[in-house]
């Protein structure tokens, strides 16, 4: 008789520290789900604060060309981080792919573009496309895309 | 023994609110923060709306050392006074031999005045004239072919002359 409110104790005490273990499990699990979150609502809030505008593109020659890019979010923009696409219109190719150069700068000769700033990116290829039109296309950071016409 | 299962009844309780607790208020923050960003961005989608301008007028000049070219520009928008470090002109100039080349400076960089200056002194506010210019060191009036005048404010509106 005297043992069953042992055993009884003992499985309450049982109980208590299996329920401790599996909310101390939960409560983990739940902090990593938060961290999770929070590191993708901060690289969501970093793609959203983040606007680029292309300005104006400048064909200097065939085979040179300025692209000017303002940034007009609110996060400092990166230049070296945006891709550029060049060739004829509906064809345009990464500049690597076709040996060409880019060389971005800002006035105040960074590469990085703070709020408000424009930016121009020079970009020089070796030949001269068999066209008269030329497109550049330019790839922010934040995967938006905007492209512009000049003709040589 | 009575006690002891009330105990652990409770515990339990308390460890399971305490979870729904954490996930409401995760929920709340997310929620949150959503809005806050959903909010920014549409901020800052409608100030390039908002600012707005036109190149109302461009002159060249000769001067002693070279071509002075002047640009007025018109804050047309509604958005507010344009800060000279964050407004921008592009000149694009093509040459008689057909050579040409690109140039781009602020404002701020550049000698300017502010026509019907009415509200605050010194300041292109919406609906004055910002009058920039642009020297052309050792250039020839008359090797000019034609000038490209695009004008970037400071929160992405463009005008072109």
């Amino acid at each position: 008789m005297a043992s069953t409110p042992i055993v009884e104790g003992i499985l309450i005490v049982a109980s208590i520290a299996i329920a401790s273990m599996l909310s101390g499990v939960v409560l983990s699990k739940v902090y990593s789900i938060e961290s999770i979150l929070s590191q993708v609502a901060s690289l969501e809030k970093a793609s959203a604060l983040t606007r680029i505008k292309f300005v104006y593109l400048s064909c200097v020659n065939s085979t040179s060309f300025v692209a000017y890019i303002k940034n007009s979010g609110i996060l400092p923009v990166n230049m070296s981080m945006i891709d550029v696409l060049i060739g004829a219109p509906g064809s345009e190719k990464p500049i690597w792919s076709l040996g060409g150069s880019v060389y971005p700068i800002s006035q105040s000769g960074s590469q990085i573009l703070l709020q408000g700033e424009v930016g121009a990116i020079n970009i020089t290829i070796q030949s001269s496309f068999n066209t008269s039109i030329v497109s550049v296309r330019l790839v922010y950071p934040n995967g938006v895309s905007e492209y512009s016409l000049c003709s040589p | 023994m009575g006690f002891s299962t009330s105990l652990a009844s409770a515990l339990l309780m308390i460890t399971m609110l305490e979870i729904f607790i954490m996930f409401v208020g995760i929920s709340i923050d997310r929620v949150s923060e959503l809005s806050e960003r959903l909010y920014s961005a549409n901020l800052i989608d409608s100030r390039s709306l908002m600012d707005r301008c036109s190149v109302i007028n461009v002159s060249i000049s000769a001067i002693a050392s070279g071509v002075a070219i002047y640009v007025n520009v018109s804050n047309n928008g509604s958005m507010q006074w344009w800060d000279y470090r964050k407004v921008y002109l592009i000149l694009d100039i093509l040459f008689i031999n057909g050579s040409k080349i690109s140039y781009m400076a602020s404002a701020a960089s550049l000698p300017y005045i502010v026509f019907g200056d009415a509200i605050n002194p010194g300041i292109a506010d919406p609906g004055e004239i910002l009058g920039i210019e642009y020297s052309l060191q050792g250039a020839y009036i008359d090797n000019i072919s034609k000038v490209r005048v695009i004008f970037s404010t400071q929160y992405g509106g463009v005008c072109v002359g």
